[in-house]
């Protein structure tokens, strides 16, 4: 398996369950289950808002967030600690192709999942801040849902290549190609925004 | 600012606006909730299912027929069949409901009613010392006197009833439910008699029999409606009906599923029914995933190499013959691409070509799992996991010929469904398919691979 490289930006790859943990969970334990869900429930609803957008509504993204869980429990007894997965990258996979799922399923516009022009939004940028985001909207928005799945999995949840190729069922090779249409994306989009910037 | 975005970091600008959205607060306790409820459910369900829903059903339905006035009347001898609830009048003192796709006709005669139904499921009432009949292909149901009553609030007198279901099913299987009174059942091989709670089985070729008794139906513990019920029936009674046969409809589709659940026979260590082939529940799907096993049909002509369909327009499928004539059309454009298709496999899988060009389909496919048998594991594997909606493992080699081998049947299955359900309507056709229509039904393919790498939780 491939090891994310450390960056010194990218954040932190979540903790993993503690294994006695894990396995009371997998023996049905309902305080470790819930032990569980609390621990990698920030990362499926961050996963999921960040793929589908903020468009679809936080009802959407608490049903899918459910849906994953669901499906875990579900698996949870067969999960193999021993196994070469990681159980918050096996949670992820899940999450991603249900998000994937959803967003062919119902095509919509993407908007950041946060909105930067919210009042309650922190104001440390303003007008900048907002044009970033326009720029990020678009860029994204221009991604196919697997190609945004991928840059989103490796950028912002930091999954190897390895690991992103096995949950979206993917050669490694179409991961780094979606990798780098995405990154392509961005990087135009960036230029236009300071292109823009420039000249006005 | 990095101009170019790497492998070796987002943008840090974008990270900072690509905020997530946190989970809401009471989220575990929401999802504890639901995996808690479909915990219980999964190992309360067969339990229970059965009794709740005839409870449910008999006390809802029985509101909504004496509530239900203008309810058409069925004319003596006209063939009833309905794709929909259907509740009827049988002489002035019977009432049959009809589920859809039931069909029936009943006749009169020295006072004794004597109802044929062919098919589908069927809730009676029947007043009090009326001779009442239903004669089905398994065998009869006799009423033989009753004492159920029924009380609406000033909506309706007190009635004297009796009220059972009568469910014809796939022609070879009668099963009687009891809510209220007495009935006999009998065929040529015997008769059992069932009272109020009871239900019984009848099949084609044995006598009938008591099945798992309901036990909580008995007249005791038959729930009253409720006071917010009766209420509402004063102030809307037309909301209220819509709102009682929409629950009578709901519970009636349980109670199907609990009767289907208890005529599939044994069931395996983990509660899956062994001659279970179609229709899995979504936890049945990952119990199977966690054995690796796969349960499928193979199409005749992916087996037999028989192309044409024989033997299904007769009168115990309800298929007329230019009905199988249009299924043999259909056959006849599907068979040919699958069969070469098999045959390309297996000449690729043996090297076998004058095999590929005179074995029979069934011995290319036999032939190729016995020689892939790491294959067949590992394909195995991950079609059991697609279908429980979980991540396959990797497959950096593509598709092995074994596992080419099984999709191709899947997706011949399939298709041959989708064909035949132009032609019949989807729910005959999935009906004749479980019933082994068209296909050969009852394999099973089951163990995972050895190789650690390719346990389930490696995806």
């Amino acid at each position: 398996m491939v090891t994310p490289q450390p960056r010194a930006d990218a954040p932190r790859a979540p903790r993993e369950l503690d294994e006695i943990t894990l396995a009371r969970a997998q023996k049905g334990e309902r305080v470790a289950w819930a032990a569980l869900v609390a621990h990698h429930q920030g990362a499926v609803f961050a996963l999921i808002s960040r793929i589908l957008g903020r468009r679809r509504g936080s009802a959407a993204h608490q049903d899918l967030a459910q849906e994953t869980f669901l499906r875990v429990f579900r698996a949870l007894p067969t999960f193999d600690r021993q196994g070469p997965a990681r159980l918050s990258t096996w949670i992820l996979t899940i999450a991603s192709r249900l998000a994937i799922s959803e967003l062919r399923r119902r095509p919509m516009e993407y908007l950041l999942p946060v909105d930067v022009a919210d009042p309650a939004a922190p104001d440390d940028g303003g007008a900048a801040r907002r044009e970033l985001a326009r720029a990020l909207e678009k860029a994204m928005g221009d991604l196919a849902a697997p190609y945004r799945a991928a840059f989103v999995l490796r950028e912002l949840h930091d999954l190897s290549h390895e690991e992103i190729a096995r949950a979206l069922d993917i050669p490694i090779g179409t991961v780094k190609s979606r990798l780098s249409r995405a990154r392509q994306e961005l990087a135009s989009a960036l230029r236009e925004l300071e292109g823009g910037g420039k000249n006005g | 600012m990095a101009d170019r975005p790497t492998d070796d970091g987002l943008d840090p600008r974008y990270r900072e606006v690509w905020r997530a959205a946190p989970p809401p607060s009471g989220f575990v306790d929401r999802v504890l909730a639901v995996t808690h409820a479909e915990g219980n459910v999964a190992a309360r369900k067969r339990r229970s299912l059965l009794g709740r829903a005839a409870i449910a059903l008999a006390v809802v339905a029985a509101a909504a027929v004496v509530l239900v006035g203008a309810r058409p009347r069925a004319r003596e001898g006209e063939h009833l069949a309905t794709t929909a609830r259907l509740s009827v009048s049988i002489t002035e003192r019977a009432t049959a409901v009809l589920e859809p796709r039931a069909h029936l006709r009943w006749r009169s005669a020295g006072g004794r009613v004597t109802v044929e139904q062919d098919g589908g499921d069927v809730f009676y009432r029947v007043d009090r010392g009326v001779a009442f009949e239903v004669k089905t292909a398994a065998g009869s149901v006799l009423v033989k006197g009753t004492c159920f009553k029924v009380e609406v609030t000033a909506m309706s007198p007190t009635t004297h009833t009796l009220i059972g279901a009568v469910s014809g099913m796939a022609i070879t299987a009668l099963a009687v439910t009891v809510y209220e009174g007495m009935v006999e059942v009998q065929n040529e091989h015997g008769e059992t008699r069932l009272g109020a709670g009871d239900r019984g089985v009848a099949e084609q070729g044995e006598a009938p029999r008591v099945a798992r008794p309901l036990s909580a139906a008995r007249p005791s513990n038959v729930p009253r409606l409720s006071d917010a019920t009766l209420a509402a029936l004063r102030e809307d009674p037309r909301a209220t009906i819509a709102a009682l046969e929409q629950k009578v409809a709901s519970l009636s589709s349980e109670l199907t599923e609990a009767r289907r659940q208890e005529l599939e026979g044994p069931r395996d260590k983990d509660g899956i029914p062994k001659k279970k082939f179609h229709d899995f529940t979504p936890e049945e799907l990952t119990i199977l995933a966690s054995r690796c096993e796969i349960r499928y049909d193979i199409p005749k002509f992916l087996s037999s190499g028989r192309i044409e369909l024989r033997g299904l327009g007769d009168a115990s499928n309800g298929i007329s013959e230019a009905e199988v004539a249009q299924l043999n059309r259909h056959l006849r454009e599907l068979a040919p691409p699958n069969l070469e298709r098999l045959r390309a496999l297996y000449r690729d899988g043996t090297g076998d070509h004058a095999g590929a060009a005179t074995l029979a389909p069934k011995q290319m496919i036999r032939a190729l799992f016995e020689r892939y048998p790491q294959e067949l594991d590992r394909a195995k594997q991950r079609l059991s996991l697609e279908r429980a909606g979980l991540p396959p493992p990797p497959d950096p080699g593509g598709p092995s010929v074994v596992e080419q081998l099984l999709r191709l049947i899947f997706a011949a299955g399939d298709e041959l469904e989708r064909r035949g359900a132009q032609v019949l309507g989807a729910e005959r056709t999935h009906e004749l398919r479980r019933n082994g229509a068209g296909y050969e039904p009852g394999n099973i393919q089951s163990g995972c691979p050895t190789a650690p790498a390719s346990t389930i939780s490696g995806q």
